[in-house]
């Protein structure tokens, strides 16, 4: 049982200080978004929405839950910076190739709410990875293209843009022919924007299982798309199939 | 119960006991009150903690070599796909731009931790 001390945040002055501290570190990761979307950090206001979330971040800190509070603020301040940069004008501005620098743009955000880690800079690796940070990577990398591959088909859908939902056939086809609990977990995070985690909550199971879940159907995806040659589909794995039982019988 | 006559006599004086070594007396703390009782949490299932742990943390500086890979995967996976070329393009640059937005220059955030070390209360 947690006790008022344990539960503890800072006083105002403490709160204070450590945004002091951390303004600078705050000021980075708004200067990183706006250099990824070619945008003023200054100018389309990104700064002001850093500091804003920093010192939200500082209000709410407890030191005794033993998380440092950088990793606690990251990302709620690049998630502050970039809903910014989508509001500014600054968002609107194609530079060079036209269009599609912004339809690029609209991608990417939606990508980062499918993987936050990607906020804190770092690639959606698993607990199981080989070790090879090569391979690794890559695998990572391979995830979010197949993933930006949906959202894109996703937004040519919703624009009444037949011609692009056309271009990624394919890789529809692909989905249409998983499992229907894979398919569930590709329309819920993909169209409805839903994250991982609020799946997991919904299907009244651990994150882990979703989360992992949703990289074999990644990693499916990515061979299926890339080879001439049929690809087995994945089966739903062991952590999922209570759920898979239920869906199925409603 | 009275006691008889007898009782009270007097028997002889013993030696002085030794006496015995005193610890220290540890400092008697006030009495708190009785905390109230709160109901017991559910019970999380085992491994939820620490899911999803990244192996690294990408860098500024691995930038040039991070694009390189996307333009390398984005180039395998899409080959058979009948993607045209500008979509292709398109999705390389939003994943780009994704992993891009996350990279902070280490050498920003070594300059801010010694600005803010500078700028703490008492210090310059």
């Amino acid at each position: 049982m947690e006790t008022k001390e344990e539960t503890r945040t800072l006083t105002i002055d403490e709160a204070n200080n450590l945004v002091i501290e951390h303004q600078g570190w705050a000021e980075s990761i708004a200067r990183s978004v706006a250099r990824a979307w070619n945008m003023d950090w200054q100018q389309d206001g990104l700064d002001g929405a850093a500091m804003e979330a920093l010192i939200f971040c500082a209000r709410r800190f407890q030191p005794s839950r033993g998380v440092p509070f950088r990793g606690y603020s990251r990302r709620r301040i690049h998630e502050a910076s970039a809903e910014q940069a989508r509001k500014t004008k600054g968002w609107q501005k194609a530079v060079g190739g036209g269009g599609q620098s912004q339809e690029a743009r609209n991608i990417s955000i939606e990508l980062l709410s499918v993987f936050p880690e990607l906020r804190g800079g770092q690639l959606p690796f698993m607990d199981e990875s080989g070790g090879d940070s090569d391979s690794d990577a890559r695998g990572a990398i391979r995830q979010l293209l197949v993933g930006a591959s949906f959202i894109a088909a996703k937004q040519g859908i919703s624009t009444s843009a037949p011609d692009d939902v056309m271009d990624y056939k394919r890789m529809i086809e692909v989905v249409a022919a998983l499992e229907s609990t894979h398919q569930m977990i590709v329309w819920k995070v993909y169209w409805e924007g839903v994250s991982l985690r609020t799946v997991a909550v919904e299907w009244e199971t651990d994150e882990l299982n979703v989360i992992r879940e949703h990289k074999a159907i990644l990693g499916y995806l990515a061979k299926q798309v890339s080879s001439t040659k049929p690809v087995p589909k994945p089966k739903v794995r062991p952590g999922l199939r209570a759920v898979a039982l239920k869906l199925k019988k409603r | 119960m009275v006691k008889k006559p007898e009782d009270t006599k007097i028997g002889g004086v013993k030696a002085t006991k030794e006496t015995q070594h005193i610890e220290g007396a540890a400092q008697v703390d006030a009495v708190s009150g009785i905390k109230e009782t709160t109901s017991i949490g559910a019970i999380g299932q085992a491994g939820s903690r620490g899911a999803r742990r990244p192996t690294r943390t990408m860098t500024l500086e691995e930038r040039e070599q991070l694009f390189r890979m996307v333009n390398e995967e984005a180039d395998k996976l899409f080959a058979n796909s009948g993607l045209p070329k500008e979509k292709q393009d398109l999705l390389q640059n939003a994943v780009k731009m994704a992993i891009d937005s996350g990279l902070i220059d280490s050498r920003d955030e070594e300059e801010e931790d010694a600005q803010g070390e500078k700028k703490k209360p008492g210090k310059g």
